[in-house]
């Protein structure tokens, strides 16, 4: 008996078999399983967070805002730091370095030192899970400086209720609060570095600067890579097979001016004082300082 | 049908979750494990305590004047040096800065002649961090003023150097243009201990020392930014074995402070230590008080061209004859703008006075002071003088100025044969235009106007003017 496809005897028939329902349900499953995967657990990133500037109190919001960023992406489920600095103001290298630390205890960061990671730019990078380096890069100068108070002045038209009021301390003071910096610093290396640190703390106070061969030879870094071997770490610390990128800077609109274009002078005027003594981890040479 | 939906469903779910379970796989391969966050323990990280030791003293009083080079652009401020010219000062020495003159900056010609001046009547010259280049003649007297016993203390400071690359590209370091005169140097470092600091690594102690009178009661001293020495100069403080030279990054016996010259010229390569507050950390005050007893202990020897400067307070200016009085008088006055405090007398009266004397006298009076001439193979005959390695010369128009060391007596005799003579000699002991009729390092011999005329064309001196007087002692 020939059956016309619009009976409903037909379409009886049809529902009736099984295979039908059981494609129909795959595909809804496939469907419905990539929306869920999607909406719930979603595809893995890694994201690329470049520091490449000084880290100096107007930096160190836009980067503080990358990092909350990442940390606050589940889609991102490790973090590379791209690292190119001379370092900064020790009070900007710390925060940046206690965010990532917090960082660490949510999802794996990488920090790839590039040109240079020196003073508080490898301070920055001793709260990531591992340090990579290149053969070339230049890293160290684990120190700190600051330029000493002016001696007090005794004007006519004001008048403090401290002697310290004005220049905050005195000379000798402020060499001993440096000396606390210097042991912070080296405090900080040797707690994050750990076993792994092969040279003594006296070299590392000279507050030298080493190559990535000798950076890797004392312990100051992890391993010899390139960007993407740092991002494969990451994924692999991370727990991920398979993952995409995010470059965190563009995807927030964050370009901050590279550090060579500062001139340190300049910049150091912005926030210090004659008077104020502020401390910095900060490489600079001799004639940038001029 | 029941079935079939139901069979459906449960197809879907399982598909759902296998693809969930797939895609995850494709993806994750497990999950990451943070590692412990160690943080440095913030309770361990100390600086030293400011530790400022008491100190005083009862120095003991002695005569003399420190002179303190500022004609080369030296690099430090009069308030820096306050603690050690207080201790100069406490020790009786008056203090005198020497200043440039708008003309020296020209050239040295004007500095020397005014140095040579200054040094006349010094006991010490104190030359800290100068940046500007010594003459060779200022060079000279400087050789000279520490040959005559003049103690001579240099200073310098790595933080006073021109900085980084400048420096090394200067030609001369001026410092070190004194320094080599008396075989050291300074070296262009600065040293550095990692070990044993006070709170950061230029700040060095130094526990070993020489025995020596500057090294009296030190136990430690703390030096901020302590230089070495390289020369054949004697060590007086050494760094132990934790200290390194910047310059050579090696340990070594080095020295920041070192005597030359028979312990007239002292190097110090630190100028830190003498600035408050770092006078008062561990044994500095007690090295600075020695540095003052050592600049304060003269052994300065004059001769007759720093007259009237050996001439010790209240001399007497002693006239042979009672028509010379008028001059003795003029004589005095000079002697009294000049910050002593003379008295004028016949010559009989002073011979057993223990003051300096100046002897005023004609030719035909010498005989009262004949044992003073004898010593000097000066003698008088009728008409000439004879004097031993120059010969037998006329006395007519002649006048002689003579320094005789009798003790610790000095006496000054002027003579000539006619009043005219000596009133012309003594104008020219007051304007220091004698010096160019020395002979030798106690005897001037001025002579007859017609040899004056001879020998003027030839050299052309200007009379010098006397230099300021100094503080009275």
């Amino acid at each position: 008996m020939k059956l016309n496809i619009r009976s409903p005897e037909w379409v009886k028939r049809v529902f009736r078999h099984w295979s039908l329902w059981v494609l129909l349900a795959i595909a809804l499953g496939v469907v419905s399983g990539n929306f869920v995967f999607d909406t719930f657990i979603g595809k893995p990133n890694v994201g690329i967070v470049q520091i490449n500037s000084l880290l100096y109190p107007w930096t160190l919001p836009r980067i503080a805002e990358m990092l909350k960023y990442v940390a606050e992406n589940d889609k991102i489920k490790a973090v590379v730091l791209e690292i190119d600095s001379p370092g900064g103001d020790a009070v900007s290298s710390e925060e940046i370095y206690l965010e990532i630390l917090e960082l660490r205890k949510k999802k794996p960061v990488i920090a790839h030192i590039n040109l240079v990671g020196a003073s508080g730019a490898y301070y920055v990078s001793l709260a990531a899970n591992l340090i990579y380096a290149k053969s070339t890069t230049t890293l160290g100068s684990i120190g700190a400086w600051v330029q000493l108070p002016e001696h007090e002045t005794m004007p006519e038209d004001v008048i403090w209720t401290g002697p310290y009021k004005e220049t905050g301390s005195s000379i000798r003071e402020t060499v001993n609060r440096l000396e606390m910096f210097k042991q912070n610093f080296l405090q900080t290396v040797t707690s994050q570095r750990g076993d792994k640190l092969k040279i003594s703390q006296d070299e590392l106070s000279k507050a030298g600067i080493y190559n990535g061969i000798e950076s890797l030879r004392y312990g100051l870094i992890d391993e010899f890579g390139s960007s993407s071997q740092a991002i494969q770490k990451a994924a692999e610390l991370a727990g991920l097979r398979n993952y995409g990128t995010v470059d965190v800077n563009t995807e927030l609109d964050v370009y901050l001016p590279a550090w060579w274009t500062f001139s340190w002078s300049a910049e150091a005027s912005k926030i210090h004082s004659n008077m104020l003594p502020i401390y910095y981890y900060l490489y600079t040479s001799p004639e940038a300082q001029e | 049908m029941k079935k079939l939906i139901a069979i459906t469903v449960v197809c879907f779910i399982v598909v759902s979750c296998l693809f969930v379970v797939g895609k995850g796989l494709f993806f994750y391969q497990g999950r990451y494990q943070p590692p412990p966050t160690t943080l440095p323990n913030l309770a361990d990280i100390n600086a030293p305590a400011l530790a400022a030791e008491a100190f005083s003293e009862t120095p003991e009083k002695r005569a003399g004047t420190v002179l303190i080079d500022f004609a080369h652009d030296n690099n430090f401020s009069p308030w820096e040096l306050n603690i050690l010219l207080s201790r100069v000062v406490s020790r009786g020495f008056a203090v005198e800065f020497w200043r440039a003159k708008p003309e020296d900056k020209a050239g040295g010609e004007t500095r020397a002649r005014d140095l040579e001046g200054k040094l006349r009547f010094v006991d010490t010259l104190i030359v800290i961090s100068p940046q500007s280049a010594f003459a060779v003649k200022e060079i000279d007297l400087i050789k000279e003023f520490v040959k005559k016993g003049g103690k001579l203390l240099l200073v310098e400071d790595p933080t006073r150097r021109p900085a980084g690359y400048a420096y090394q590209r200067t030609e001369s370091v001026p410092i070190n243009d004194i320094a080599t005169e008396f075989d050291f140097l300074f070296e262009s470092d600065y040293l550095y201990n990692l070990k044993e600091n006070n709170g950061n690594y230029r700040y060095v102690f130094f526990k070993e020392f020489t025995q020596h009178e500057l090294t009296r009661g030190l136990g430690q001293i703390l030096l901020y930014s302590a230089g070495s020495f390289s020369g054949s100069a004697m060590g007086v403080v050494f760094t132990d074995e934790n200290t390194y030279s910047s310059k050579t990054e090696a340990r070594g016996r080095l020295s920041p402070l070192v005597l030359a010259t028979d312990s007239k010229v002292l190097g110090v390569y630190d100028l830190t230590f003498l600035i408050e507050p770092y006078n008062a950390s561990f044994d500095n005050n007690q090295l600075i008080s020695n540095i003052s007893d050592w600049l304060t202990v003269s052994g300065r020897t004059f001769s007759l061209a720093d007259f009237p400067y050996f001439l010790e307070d209240a001399p007497v200016a002693a006239y042979s004859d009672v028509s010379l009085l008028r001059q003795g008088l003029e004589f005095k006055n000079f002697l009294t703008d000049m910050g002593k405090n003379p008295s004028v007398a016949k010559y009989e009266e002073t011979t057993s006075l223990a003051k300096d004397t100046v002897y005023i006298s004609l030719f035909k009076e010498s005989a009262k002071i004949k044992k003073f001439l004898d010593s000097a193979n000066i003698v008088f005959t009728e008409t000439n003088v004879e004097i031993k390695g120059m010969g037998t010369i006329p006395q007519k128009g002649l006048a002689i100025i003579y320094l005789h060391r009798e003790g610790e007596k000095e006496i000054l005799a002027v003579l000539a044969e006619t009043d005219e003579k000596l009133k012309e000699t003594l104008d020219l002991l007051k304007s220091g235009g004698f010096r160019q009729w020395l002979v030798s390092d106690t005897l001037a011999i001025y002579p007859p106007a017609k040899e004056k005329e001879e020998k003027k064309p030839e050299e052309k001196k200007e009379p010098e003017k006397p230099p300021e007087p100094p503080k009275p002692k």
